[in-house]
């Protein structure tokens, strides 16, 4: 269950940002202080997939994050603020270029070295970019999300030269729209597949000859440039256009060269097919990543354990620490129940992201030393924003007020290990904290069948079975004008305690507002049939309330899911289009890096709205703890944003 | 008896056939769609790039062709060897499986042995001795060990060898980290808890059948004669009884395999044994169509081999059950 | 009799067949005739094992199905505070000796403390939290003074020393040491709710420390110094106020809708109690206010009206318990576990005490009584819900879940049998080769996939007849081989063969001799098979592919007690189901037993 929980939170990750923490204490100067010993984390199964644009499980992206995570050019602070890596970029400029574009060039530091002593160049960040965007990647079952912010991105992964693009796009757009519209197998979707296929050798590169990306540029082993589209500039968060993460150039495709013309930046001298075939072959960089460049290079990994060995090349994190423990063992485990008992039994040293009542009280009680935090993300209840009764906010608001959500709290979680929110916060964001007393003020829907029945007899539903008389307490259910039930369909996943208590909530509770409470429970594949695909079944068929838990990320960027062009995507499967949140998503992303007192303020009126209109019902936030065994670990200082991978050189041991 | 073994394997084939046809089957029917589940995991937005991914996916599947086709060209392929790829694991269905399976044979091969030996000595013993004390507490020993849940025996187990004595670990694979004997002591150390499960819960089903086995061998005639003949008690029951016990013994075991391998996948999750049980659990969670089909297969063979094995132990044992 | 009975009756009845032949054989000599199944059931009746395990079924049957009928259970009932109790009965037993000699008595979730007037502290109830360890210091000194919340209990000796022990998570149980410099020799009283405590001063002060996520800490300046009396709800503090009018800490419903009348003075006070989401009070004529969430009876609009005038309140979690001026107990509110149950009082009652879910009444001779929650017999679960009954709900569920599977198995293998015995040919050889294939399907991993792929297609219920139906289909092959050997060798007997000289027709010989000895053998596979099936339920729902909660069944009440917590603390969550999953298969199996001994030929030997 507690393992279902983990992987809900995984499918909403937005962009995985590489980040590692900068908390405000100075840390150690990258003195050559002593390397050594051995920490032992317990970890959920690890699937074993180590490089970009493979495996999205939070247990393979850990070990990426200290395979060569640490070397990208921009990390996430303590409060989830974004900062250039300092330790990897000597510096960051941009101007605009003649048609109004925008050019950031990034600089690197001298003297980086990859863990086999090569040295770490600005070519090996454009090659890992080149990788990852080409059809040749994707063709062996690769996948990276991209914006189309960066100039010729489109054309690149498309496999089209950048001047043919508008060509190709104008020739598969009604391709493209049968392909989302039918089944698969049928005739009319192999043949767009076809007309697909058609435009792209007509128009594409040659065949054998590795495409060539316009918006990227290499100027010399220390620099290179990336071209960002003018309709994408000014973005508060623009730090992201210019993450970059490096990948071994000589290793992967050795004796190749990277070569920049007016044509774009291409990589000669070997193909794009036989490196992607080589990268996820049995012994391919996917499964046993060789060389690396961050603080940790993969020894071994069998039977659901990672072993690593501390990288020496390493430049260190963004104020220059360095790890201090030599080995780091990462044990997968099925049964994560028993996690408490692996720390007591002394089989693992750290056990991180506690939150049930009962293995908090135990390992409290054993005297374990933990590092406590908000967590990043909440548990909530989506609901229906365009279809079936919730789509009018009274029945929404009515919900949220049936719904005793500091009892479910308190039992699920037990007190002291959570918080009820009330709009799309974390209390570890650095806007949440800025603007708490505001947000105190906010609604806070407290459980009160009085207030639920004012508020549905504002809605449609204030009438009994004969849609005329107004409803009254202990006559039934509630009927609108035209004589139809008010009935709340609910889905939620098996063995979810949540699921349990919020069915036994709405069942005692709905009776006495007038809802009929229908509930069905289904595994994780249904959910993400039921829920992402919201809007392709039938109005009579969805369900009006879900319940799952979702992780943030440093970026708060509603325009990405919250907003009406989105809805029916997997992105904003309940359809939220509401014409405010909307434009103050749109305003909030057009601010510049350094507006940030301008983007809090928005950020402000966007929850009092978000609180008003109540799209979903936010129902917990945990609190997080990472024990660890006290004789053996002397300091773990994990936080909301940066776990104990991003910490992993401030972690000392006795 | 050679022309009705022959036949029998011949059999089989047909067998094996409507089998795969049934594990085809039911993945297809499975909910949701693999391509689907990646795009949404991939975070892709842009029509254009979805399109793009679902053209790649479905060519990689193959999955545009109608279902007959896909069946055909997963048979041929299958049969040639080629599992295909999972999507979990991103590798090929072969090289995920392969420590998987070694896990699973190594504990089915101690429990076995131990089912085997155990079974045999115990069932005898209580055969010769019948209605002592000896076998009256294997017979309340097999009643309960087939009335009781296997998670509960592990979760006992752990609760008392790995929490309050705290001899053993509670679970979970050996480690690498370690070298030469100190590997093999953990190795040991980790095998103790789901052996001694799987052991009892193996053993309950067969002891009882050793025990009735034994006792229709001694109720024959030869071994009235034998005693007539004043041969000692030992020799009676360790050279003719025990011969023509062992047909029987060997075959209920061997017999007991298949549902040993399924039994294993509660125990494989209660103990995070890396075995093919669990990677099945884990493969229909995340809708890792090739591997579920695979494995559904593995576990299958497995099933018709000691159906096979059992069926000609009892032709040549039990007259009664002449398969014309 | 519930269906179960009546086949294992109806298959006995069966083998009698021929009851009625029987009494009018005159038994002259010792070798009476009597038919083979005649034999068997003379066999199983000497049988020891075999009487047992016939008899503890039907006694574990009825005992769950009189059970299921007289404990009426909503499946969606849940009380987090009273999660995990162990089992136990004497939550209400107070010790006799308090009679006449009682100070006060405090309540926690599932115990309750006295001081009596010789300064003696005395608990009783389950233990949580190991509240009924008092530590040494508080046993062997005098109490003055003492207060209980939710799972802890904080107490004050004669020398001014304050002691806490139990649930600490907050702090709750320790003084703060700020406040601690403030109140010596100067604490009224002494007040605690769910993880958060406080105290009252002698110049009308109130701090309150532990659990502050509800804001229930803070105490208004225009409060301080002004108050009479404070009570702790589970996330508010309830103050009366000097001038007879109130202040509420912390937020929720029952704070917003506190009435103005009880703050502006216009009403004066003497008498306050809130619990969860409602509160109550009483002014000094007696009359009742209440507020808060509608729903749960604890308003006056929701009950009769009440005419007589009240002196004092007392809160409990469900329930209000109001003491009338002529020494009456009305109460207000739902009864959840026995709250409404107000024994009779030998005299006019003069004081209410208890909380949570227990009511003390003390009356003017002194003596004690109380009602309310007794306990649970076997404990509660993680949602509080009392074990005993979800085992009687979930047994109905368990048990009857694999008859569907062993009658399905019973009748396609039989069928099977008897047509591949008897027609034999090319019937016989697709029969057997149909057996192959289905034998040859792994059970677990198929259900598995198949549940899988069902998945919300069906309601949970429609999923659990579908699995069972599911078992059923899988699992008649072996009983259709057994029966088609037995048919095979009954055939080549003398006695069918002296029946066929005789001219006696084929289907005559059939019914009358070898049906019979086949139905025992599908009786013995019955038996065994039944109890797979349970097992086999109790597997799935581990995996999670069962019987869905909150709907119970003995295997997914053992799937969320799999916590290595709930092994070595909540034992009673896992004992009591396992132990009837054990006593159900094991008396099953010994039926089972039973009939394959009787039948056997070897036990008929003189």
């Amino acid at each position: 269950m507690k393992k279902l929980l983990k992987v809900a939170s995984l499918s909403t990750l937005s962009l995985m940002l590489v980040a590692c923490s900068g908390t405000s204490s100075s840390s150690t100067s990258s003195t050559e202080t002593k390397v050594g010993g051995q920490l032992i984390v317990d970890s959920n199964v690890i699937k074993g997939n180590f490089f970009q644009g493979f495996g999205n499980t939070y247990e393979d992206a850990n070990v990426k994050m200290l395979l060569t995570g640490k070397a990208s050019t921009v990390y996430t602070t303590g409060s989830g603020e974004l900062k250039v890596n300092s330790t990897f970029v000597k510096e960051v400029t941009n101007e605009l270029d003649a048609n109004g574009d925008t050019v950031y060039t990034i600089k690197l530091n001298e003297g980086l070295k990859w863990s086999d002593g090569e040295a770490l160049t600005a070519k090996d960040y454009v090659f890992s970019t080149l990788l990852k965007l080409s059809d040749e990647y994707a063709g062996v079952g690769a996948s990276v999300a991209t914006d189309g912010s960066v100039i010729g991105e489109d054309a690149y992964k498309a496999g089209v030269l950048y001047e043919n693009y508008d060509a190709y796009v104008e020739a598969t757009k009604d391709a493209n729209e049968t392909l989302q519209s039918a089944e698969e197998g049928s005739n009319e979707y192999n043949a767009a597949l076809e007309v697909v296929k058609a435009a792209k050798e007509q128009l594409g590169e040659k065949e054998g000859e590795n495409g060539y990306h316009k918006g990227l540029k290499l100027v010399d082993d220390l620099t290179f440039t990336v071209t960002i589209s003018k309709d994408f500039i000014p973005y508060f968060y623009d730090l992201l256009y210019v993450t970059f993460e490096p990948a071994p150039l000589h290793v992967l495709a050795s004796g190749a060269e990277i070569v920049s013309d007016d044509n774009g930046t291409t990589l000669t001298g070997v193909n794009l097919d036989d490196v992607a075939k080589a990268i996820i072959a049995e012994d391919g960089y996917l499964h046993k990543p060789t060389v690396v460049a961050g603080p940790y290079t993969l020894e071994s990994f069998e039977n659901n354990e990672v072993i690593l060995k501390v990288n020496p090349n390493y430049a260190g994190d963004q104020d220059g620490n360095k790890p201090t423990i030599e080995t780091i063992i990462i044990r997968g485990n099925t049964n994560s129940n028993l996690a408490g008992e692996r720390l007591i039994n002394g089989e693992v040293d750290i056990v991180a992201a506690q939150f049930q009542a009962d293995i908090v009280e135990k390992l409290e009680e054993k005297g374990f030393p933990s590092t406590k935090y908000d967590r990043l993300g909440y548990g909530h209840m989506p609901m229906g924003f365009t279809d079936g009764p919730t789509k009018d906010v009274h029945v929404r608001r009515a919900l949220a007020h049936i719904i005793d959500r500091q009892s479910l709290i308190s039992s699920f979680l037990g007190a002291g290990n959570g918080i009820a929110v009330n709009a799309e916060v974390a209390t570890a964001q650095w806007m949440y904290i800025e603007n708490k007393e505001a947000l105190s003020e906010l609604n806070s829907y407290d459980f009160s069948i009085d207030e639920a029945n004012k508020e549905l007899d504002q809605s449609e539903y204030k009438f009994q079975a004969d849609g005329t008389t107004p409803w009254v307490a202990g006559s039934g259910s509630r009927y609108n004008a035209n004589k139809e039930e008010l009935v709340i369909k609910h889905f939620g996943t098996e063995n979810n305690p949540v699921t349990d208590l919020l069915k036994s909530n709405l069942t005692t509770n709905g009776e006495k507002v007038g809802i009929k409470y229908e509930s069905t429970l289904g595994d994780w594949n249904a959910l993400i049939d039921q829920y992402y695909y919201w809007s392709k079944h039938p109005s009579e068929d969805r369900y009006n309330i879900f319940n799952l838990a979702t992780s943030f990320t440093a970026i708060f960027d509603p325009y990405l899911t919250n907003h009406s062009r989105l809805a029916g995507t997997s992105e904003n499967p309940m359809e939220i289009s509401d014409p405010v949140l909307d434009e103050l998503s749109e305003k909030m992303r057009k601010l510049d890096r350094t507006q940030r007192d301008e983007y809090s303020k928005l950020w402000l009126e966007y929850q009092t709205r978000y609180n008003e209109i109540l799209p979903f019902l936010p129902l917990y936030a945990n609190v997080y703890r990472d024990y660890y065994n006290g004789d053996k670990v002397a300091e773990l200082p994990t936080t909301s944003f940066n776990g104990w991978v991003y910490v992993v050189e401030q972690i000392k041991l006795k | 008896m050679i022309k009705y073994i022959i036949r029998r394997i011949l059999s089989l084939i047909p067998v094996v056939f409507a089998i795969s046809i049934l594990i085809f089957g039911i993945t297809k029917i499975m909910p949701g769609d693999p391509i689907e589940t990646k795009i949404i995991q991939s975070k892709v937005t842009r029509v254009e790039e979805k399109t793009r991914l679902r053209q790649e996916l479905t060519a990689a599947y193959g999955l545009d062709k109608p279902l007959p086709i896909q069946y055909i060209k997963w048979i041929t392929r299958v049969a040639k060897g080629d599992l295909g790829t999972s999507t979990t694991y991103n590798k090929s269905v072969v090289s995920a499986i392969k420590t998987p399976l070694q896990n699973t044979i190594i504990l089915n091969v101690f429990v076995v042995f131990f089912s085997l030996t155990i079974s045999i000595f115990a069932g005898i013993k209580s055969a010769v001795k019948r209605g002592s004390l000896y076998d009256q507490f294997w017979q309340v020993f097999s009643l309960i060990g087939t009335s009781v849940p296997s998670f509960f025996i592990s979760l006992l187990l752990i609760y008392v060898f790995a929490l309050k004595l705290k001899l053993l670990p509670t679970g979970s694979m050996p480690s690498a980290s370690l070298k030469g004997s100190a590997y093999l002591i953990d190795w040991a150390r980790r095998l103790i808890l789901p052996v001694t499960t799987l052991t009892i819960m193996s053993l309950a089903g067969t002891i009882r059948y050793v025990r009735s086995a034994m006792l229709d061998v001694l109720s024959q005639d030869f071994i009235r004669t034998a005693r007539a003949k004043g041969l000692s008690q030992k020799v009676i029951v360790y050279s003719h009884a025990f011969r023509n016990a062992l047909i029987p013994v060997v075959t209920i075991v061997i017999g007991s395999i298949g549902s040993l391998f399924a039994g294993s996948v509660i125990t494989e999750t209660v103990f995070s044994w890396n075995g093919m049980g669990r990677v099945l659990v884990e493969a229909l969670s995340s809708l890792d169509y090739d591997m579920i089909t695979s494995l559904n297969l593995f576990f299958s063979i497995v099933y018709v081999m000691t159906n096979l094995i059992t069926d000609i132990a009892y032709a040549l044992v039990d007259p009664r059950v002449k398969l014309k | 009799m519930n269906k179960k009975n009546k086949s294992i009756f109806s298959a006995f009845l069966g083998i009698f067949g021929t009851k009625k032949k029987i009494e009018n054989l005159t038994v002259t000599d010792d070798s009476t005739i009597i038919t083979p199944t005649r034999a068997v059931f003379n066999n199983f009746i000497e049988n020891k094992l075999a009487m047992v395990g016939l008899i503890g079924f039907i006694s574990l049957v009825l005992f769950i199905v009189i059970g299921a009928a007289l404990n009426p259970v909503d499946f969606f009932y849940s009380e987090p505070e009273l999660r995990n109790i162990a089992p136990g009965t004497n939550m209400l037993n107070f010790p006799k000796q308090l009679n006449g000699n009682l100070k006060k008595i405090e309540s926690g979730t599932s115990f309750s403390v006295a001081l009596d007037n010789d300064g003696k502290l005395h608990i009783w109830g389950v233990d949580i939290k190991n509240v009924k360890k008092v530590p040494d210091k508080v046993k062997n000194s005098k109490v003055e003074d003492f207060t209980v919340g939710d799972s802890f209990i904080i107490a004050r000796l004669t020398s001014g020393e304050y002691i806490g022990w139990g649930n600490n998570i907050a702090n709750q149980a320790d003084i703060p040491s700020s406040v601690a410099s403030v109140i010596t020799g100067n604490v009224k009283q002494l007040f605690a709710g769910k993880d958060f405590s406080g105290v009252v001063t002698l110049n009308g002060k109130a701090y309150v420390w532990g659990d502050q996520a509800q804001g229930q800490d803070i105490v208004k300046k225009d409060w301080m110094g002004r108050i009479v009396k404070a009570e702790a709800g589970k996330f508010n503090v309830l103050y009366l106020l000097d001038d007879g009018t109130l202040g509420i800490a912390g937020k929720g419903y029952v704070a917003t809708t506190l009435p103005t009348e009880l703050t502006d003075g216009s009403v004066k006070v003497v008498d306050i109690a809130i619990n969860k989401n409602n509160a109550i009070a009483i002014d000094e004529n007696g009359k009742v206010y209440t507020w808060g969430n509608s729903g749960s009876k604890l308003l006056l609009s929701e009950n009769e009206e009440i005419t007589d005038k009240i002196v004092q309140v007392q809160a409990g979690y469900n329930a209000f318990a109001l003491l009338t001026e002529n020494g009456e107990v009305k109460m207000l509110g739902k009864n959840v576990l026995g709250e409404l149950n107000v024994p009779t009082f030998k005299g006019k009652v003069e004081n209410l005490m208890g909380n949570y879910f227990q009511f003390y009444a003390v009356d003017e001779f002194g003596n004690i009584s109380s009602w309310g929650n007794k306990g649970f017999i076997l404990g509660s679960d993680e949602l509080g819900r009392d074990l005993l009954t979800r085992i009687f709900h979930g047994g109905k569920i368990s048990l009857f879940v694999g008859i569907i599977a062993v009658l399905i198995t019973s009748i396609i293998g039989m069928s099977a049998g008897l047509i591949s015995g008897f027609v034999g040919g090319w019937i016989d050889n697709l029969i057997q080769r149909i057996g192959e294939i289905i034998s040859s399907i792994p059970f677990l991993p198929l259900v598995m996939t198949l549940s899988f792929a069902i998945g919300n297609r069906m309601t949970a219920t429609q999923k659990m007849y579908l699995v069972m139906v599911l078992i059923g289909l899988l699992s008649w092959v072996g009983l259709s081989r057994l029966i088609r050997g037995q048919i095979l060798i009954e055939r080549e007997k003398d006695f069918v063969l002296a029946a066929r000289a005789l001219g006696l027709k084929e289907s005559t010989i059939i019914l009358k001799h070898i049906l019979p000895s086949v139905l025992n053998i599908a009786i013995v596979s019955i038996t065994l098979g039944y109890a797979g099936t349970m097992l086999t339920e109790s597997g799935l729902s581990f995996l999670g592919f069962g019987i869905q909660s909150p709907i119970p069944s003995w295997g997914n009440m053992l799937t969320n007690a799999q916590e290595a917590s709930v092994v070595d603390i909540y034992w009673w969550r896992w004992v009591f189901p396992t132990a009837m999953i054990i006593i159900a298969v094991l008396s099953v199996n010994l039926i089972g037993d039973g009939f394959r001994e009787a039948m056997d030929p070897k036990s008929n030997e003189k």
